[in-house]
């Protein structure tokens, strides 16, 4: 019999067990780099320039 | 539970509070905003180590809380080392860890390693800080370390309260001091504002008031720089490793942000130089490229710089990059130690 993509049988691998925290751990970064993309740039967190808030640099009372 | 993804809606808010006219700005901004999912579920995460956790107050010596800024004398300097290419190419760690600087070191949490590493140490240096503002998993990595444990006690940890509740957990565990703060987010003007709720919430008997709420400028380096003057009460403060920018003759693809450019134009590279700009710093004679991200860092930079109280002095000590003009010295590190030591 010739041996065609049908007829082959690929030899089975052992499964790798992933734990919880791997599996957590993955997901997040995962998450986290499709953020990346959706958003094009990446930066973290903003700068006042709204009137009023160009010199606020602590707030005590929030 | 699943994990959240960006807020789509959180972009419109943006765009009717923000109106400036400059385009990168506004993209990587209002990009930013939408992350606010991210950052409430790390905050949700950390609520019972906020209610129980230590103000940066603690750390301010405007003890009539902001208001006494305006005349501040400040006695005491402080150096903030960020992760740019130049604090590796000047020996800048090296130079530091050698001397006898007696101010406040200020590291950027990517740094804490390799200054621990390279003797630059609580132990040597007591006023020793480091600051995270990222709500990111990477941040992780940059406390996972046994020698952070040695040098733990010794080192004040300023954290946001949006910081991924795993770092929180590490550095819980190798012993550092952690001192919360609110990243100021939004308006907290405005009804509704999430800055504002996030503190409503932190309100304990151990913080009656909950903690304050701090301008960072985009990133971690500017918002150590911030957290210098406006809680430490420092000046003058000397930067080394803040390069904001690569070299004027960096290929685009060997840029830090290079994918993400190109993948927010569909992979077209003809259009992705178009976000890519040089500056010419004449402080140094030597050019600079800037990424979208570093273009709106350094603007943020600039802009914050000449809004600081009269008795901030900002000294770039890093020998290369990007951040020059009104308000910011350009000197060599050594020059920085022996003068302000």
């Amino acid at each position: 019999m010739p041996l065609t993509k049908a007829n082959y049988k690929l030899p089975k691998r052992k499964k790798v067990k992933i734990s919880e925290k791997l599996k957590k751990q993955q997901k997040r970064l995962e998450f986290e780099n499709t953020s990346y993309a959706l958003k094009g740039f990446k930066g973290s967190f903003v700068v006042f320039r709204e009137k009023g808030l160009e010199d606020v640099f602590v707030v005590d009372d929030l | 539970m699943k994990i959240p993804t960006p807020n789509s809606s959180v972009r419109d808010i943006g765009k009717v509070v923000f109106k400036s006219k400059n385009t990168y700005f506004d993209l990587v901004q209002n990009g930013t905003r939408e992350m606010i999912d991210l950052w409430m579920y790390n905050y949700a995460r950390n609520i019972p180590d906020i209610l129980d956790g230590n103000s940066v107050r603690l750390q301010s010596v405007f003890k009539n809380n902001s208001k006494s800024m305006k005349n501040h004398k400040p006695n005491n300097s402080a150096i903030v080392i960020g992760a740019g290419p130049s604090v590796y190419e000047k020996n800048h760690l090296e130079t530091l860890a050698n001397s006898n600087y007696k101010g406040a070191i200020l590291c950027t949490e990517r740094m804490l390693l390799p200054c621990l590493k390279s003797g630059i140490t609580p132990e040597k240096f007591p006023q020793f800080f480091v600051l995270t503002m990222d709500p990111y998993q990477i941040t992780i990595k940059f406390y996972n370390d046994k020698i952070i444990k040695k040098h733990g006690k010794g080192i004040s940890a300023i954290m946001s309260t949006c910081t991924i509740h795993e770092t929180i957990e590490i550095c819980k565990n190798h012993g550092l001091n952690i001192f919360w703060f609110h990243p100021l987010i939004d308006d907290f003007r405005k009804q509704g504002s999430v800055s504002k709720l996030m503190n409503m919430m932190s309100k304990s008997d151990k913080n009656p008031d909950g903690f304050p709420g701090l301008q960072t400028g985009g990133n971690v380096g500017c918002f150590s720089w911030i957290f210098s003057w406006a809680i430490l009460g420092c000046s003058p403060t000397g930067l080394i490793g803040l390069n904001m920018g690569f070299d004027g003759d960096t290929p685009l693809e060997k840029t830090y942000h290079y994918d993400q450019v190109l993948n927010h134009f569909n992979n077209d590279k003809s259009k992705v130089s178009k976000f890519y700009r040089k500056v010419f710093n004449k402080d140094l004679g030597t050019e600079s490229l800037l990424d979208p991200v570093f273009n709106f860092y350094r603007a943020a930079f600039l802009d914050l710089v000449v809004r600081t109280p009269r008795w901030t002095k900002t000294v770039n000590a890093t020998e290369g990059g990007s951040l020059f003009g009104k308000r910011i010295k350009s000197m060599k590190f050594v020059d920085f130690l022996n003068t302000y030591n």
